[in-house]
């Protein structure tokens, strides 16, 4: 069925309260001042300037890790909006105070007055931004779809802060972290923008409703005892368990 | 059905303490299982082990910077730690059982000394992981000797990881804190280490954070308290384990524990901000330590090797790396006397009486090459070679380390800092020194192969001439690092290095005034050594003989001249 924009609308207003707001304003706080630290200091340049934009990008990215945790996703899991397009609807709702945020964190940046030729590439470093949180948001996804549902945005920020040690370790010419100047900095923003689409790609694959249980073979096409026991999920993809599992038996039992 | 009589109930007041100590014991054990097995904690000690070989596997084992250097890679499994005591320390709030342990004898104190106590099992793989390190580096030809201090620093970073875990748990329970808490802290220590603390001696603050590197400062200029900051940071791990207790009703224990604590906290805390000594001046401790390094030269043909106290084992890779350039080399033209002396060169000094910008030690001679405090080992052995190889080289064709860079006052308009570089580029020795550095050693010929691939390209767009620079850093360069030795002058040393090194040097032997001489171009070279410059394309011809550019390829920096 399609999905009409006045369904996600009318989404906002049950998922605003749902979602884990607490992080973002410490993460955003912490990640404006290492900023404004860096374009106080008159020794830093445009260099100094790109790591501490970095640095705020996964601070953002870590609080948008929670955005897709649930506590009631058993719950939810059986209301008739895809879980697409709850999953879209956080993310656009998280998405506002993180754009906001980075864009306070590009105003002082930006602020600070840096040599002639250099400049400060605000795009490209967006663009990192974009990839960072969608690569933190489908690592989520993955956890939400094979494990618990409220310990995605846990598990997705800590392989985040592994996942910067381990690209900060990497050889010089392969690292993503490059500057501008540097001979790999286009090269390295067009594998940015892949790993961009590949994590959405993820992300909405993650999101897709899972496969409907295998309906029992027979000519009633219902009913305990004619079909196959198979697992039972929700809607995010992990197990039923406790009041979820209780409603999905009852739907089982009294399917038409 | 039986039911309990006096006789089968244990006075459970008598023993109280002992049983919550067994009970505390038994969690820990299986906390401290689990913890060791959490995917988090696993990832953070492989991550750990990787960052202590990538820092270190292209250098030779230094034990006095290696000690400082595992206890940073052990950060990485501190905040693991952190982030994985904190999740168990959640875990019945985030599996809603709280109201089920409620129910269990075993009261919530007891569960959280449980928790504190469980990262010991993590301590301990640090130490392993730091220890196997050690081991590692010790059987590479190891120098100077590691501080034990420094060594237990890593183990007692990741204890302070996981009870600031515990404490966030109990204080602030949301699965949400602790990612965030883990990039401000690695922020605070950024920032702490590199912005407060910019200034190695004025600023002492920064040992107040819990992690304080070394910052390519020689470890033997550098005064570090080391005993005071690991107490410091015990005494953190107790303050920190009694605020998680005393979310708890607090006990006599706890309190007085926590007093102790902060009262060892202040005290060491203290002692790591006392002022410096102004005795204890980094530049007279430097030149002490050379003129100790001088006492104990040791002379093999006709070159002298002084290496400071601790280092004496590197002689014998010096010497392998000199003697091959002084065998290809005129008997007239070797410098004589030539020492090798080591000595604080590269590395950052600072006077205590001006801690504001840095330091310089003492001027190369013309008979001198002073190799640092670093020696390169599996890929970077190449680039070391070729360092001190060039080194030498550049004293025999007469590039004299002091006419490298010089104040530039009677250039006009502002150029840079008011320095002006000399380069060799367009010269003939500028040929001859490369070959000579490149045919040292298999190794060192390819570092300069792929440098001319790497850098070889290089133009300066800034000033608009088409004059490829390579640069490379000397062992005996001034602090501003490295010369441009000429692009073009690098592709012919490397097309020199195809042929075989006894025709060249017979070439070099013969034409050597000639070939020495800084008046002598490229140009000319090649017609003497019978090479040409290699395909595709010649330099144009108003870039080859020796002349000036405006600036070096960073644009504004400072402004290059033939060197003399």
């Amino acid at each position: 069925m399609p999905v009409t924009p006045r369904q996600a609308l009318r989404l906002v207003r049950p998922l605003a309260p749902a979602i884990s707001w607490a992080p973002i304003a410490p993460a955003g706080g912490l990640a404006l001042l290492l900023v404004w630290l860096r374009a106080q200091d008159a020794y830093s340049g445009p260099e100094e300037l790109i790591v501490a934009l970095r640095a705020a990008a996964i601070l953002l990215a870590v609080a948008a890790a929670f955005a897709l945790d649930d506590a009631a996703a058993g719950t939810t899991a059986s209301t008739p909006s895809p879980l697409l397009l709850r999953r879209t609807v956080r993310v656009a709702l998280v998405a506002l105070p993180t754009t906001a945020l980075w864009a306070g964190a590009l105003w002082l940046a930006a602020r600070k007055p840096l040599p002639e030729p250099s400049s400060l590439p605000v795009a490209l470093l967006s663009l990192e931004l974009a990839t960072i949180i969608m690569i933190t948001l489908a690592l989520a996804a993955a956890v939400i779809r094979w494990g618990d549902s409220n310990s995605g945005g846990l598990a997705a920020s800590s392989a985040l802060l592994g996942l910067t040690v381990l690209t900060w370790l990497i050889p010089e010419g392969v690292r993503p972290w490059v500057y501008p100047g540097e001979p790999q900095w286009a090269a390295a923003h067009r594998w940015w923008a892949v790993a961009l689409i590949a994590s959405l790609a993820w992300f909405v694959w993650a999101g897709l409703d899972p496969r409907r249980r295998r309906r029992p073979q027979g000519p009633a096409g219902g009913g305990l005892g004619t079909g196959r026991r198979t697992r039972q999920t929700t809607g995010s993809g992990a197990p039923v368990q406790g009041p979820a599992c209780r409603e999905a038996r009852q739907r089982a039992h009294f399917r038409p | 059905m039986t039911a309990a009589t006096p006789d089968t109930v244990r006075p459970v007041r008598r023993h109280g303490g002992l049983r919550a100590a067994a009970r505390v014991r038994v969690l820990a054990r299986i906390e401290g299982r689990r913890l060791l097995a959490r995917p988090t904690v696993l990832a953070g000690a492989g991550l750990s082990l990787l960052t202590m070989v990538t820092l270190t596997r292209t250098t030779a084992p230094v034990l006095n910077r290696d000690d400082t250097t595992a206890s940073a890679a052990l950060l990485v499994l501190a905040a693991a730690t952190l982030l994985a005591t904190n999740a168990a320390a959640l875990r019945s709030r985030r599996r809603a059982t709280d109201e089920l342990l409620a129910s269990m004898p075993t009261p919530p104190r007891v569960r959280t000394l449980a928790s504190l106590c469980s990262v010991a099992g993590v301590v301990a793989l640090a130490g392993l992981l730091g220890g196997a390190f050690l081991l590692w580096r010790l059987a590479a030809d190891p120098v100077t000797a590691p501080d034990p201090f420094e060594l237990l620093t890593g183990p007692a970073l990741v204890a302070l990881g996981g009870c600031l875990g515990v404490a966030l748990a109990r204080w602030a329970p949301s699965v949400t804190v602790a990612p965030v808490v883990v990039v401000g802290l690695a922020a605070l220590e950024f920032s702490v280490n590199l912005l407060i603390g910019g200034s190695e001696y004025g600023g002492r603050v920064k040992w107040l954070a819990p992690f304080v590197g070394q910052h390519g400062v020689a470890r033997e200029l550098l005064i570090r308290p080391t005993g005071w900051h690991l107490a410091y940071l015990v005494a953190l791990v107790a303050v920190l384990g009694c605020v998680a207790l005393l979310r708890h009703p607090a006990t006599r224990p706890t309190i007085a524990t926590a007093g102790a604590a902060v009262l060892v906290l202040l005290l060491a805390g203290g002692a790591q901000l006392r002022p410096l000594d102004p005795a204890q001046d980094p530049n007279a401790l430097a030149a002490e330590l050379t003129a100790a390094a001088a006492q104990d030269c040791e002379q093999r043909d006709d070159v002298t090797y002084c290496a400071l106290p601790g280092y004496e084992p590197w002689v014998d890779r010096w010497a392998a790396t000199v003697e091959p350039v002084l065998a290809r080399l005129p008997e007239r033209a070797r410098p004589r006397p030539l020492t090798v002396r080591q000595d604080f060169l590269g590395t950052r000094l600072e006077s205590l009486a001006d801690h504001g910008g840095p330091g310089t030690a003492a001027e190369p001679t013309h008979s001198e090459v002073r190799p640092g405090l670093w020696r390169g080992r599996n890929a970077g052995e190449g680039a070391y070679q070729f360092g001190l190889a060039l080194g030498v080289a550049a004293l025999a064709v007469g590039l004299s380390p002091d006419g490298a860079l010089s104040p530039a006052d009677a250039l006009p308009g502002q150029v840079g800092e008011g320095l002006q570089a000399c380069t060799p580029a367009g010269q003939a020795r500028s040929v001859v020194a490369l070959w000579l550095a490149g045919q040292t050693s298999e190794r060192s010929a390819e570092y300069l192969r792929n440098e001319v691939e790497r850098q070889g390209g290089t133009t300066a767009p800034a000033t608009g001439t088409p004059a490829p620079e390579i640069y490379f850093a000397r062992p005996a360069a001034h602090p501003i690092g490295a010369l441009n030795f000429g692009g073009w002058e690098a592709a012919v040393a490397v097309q020199l290095l195809r042929q075989a090194p006894d025709h060249i040097a017979g070439l070099v032997d013969r034409h050597w005034d000639t070939l020495s001489d800084p008046a002598t171009t490229t140009d000319e070279a090649l017609a003497l050594l019978g090479a040409d410059y290699p395909a595709p394309g010649r330099p144009p011809a108003d870039v080859r003989g020796p002349g000036s550019t405006e600036a070096g390829s960073s644009g504004t920096d400072w402004r290059l001249v033939a060197c003399p």
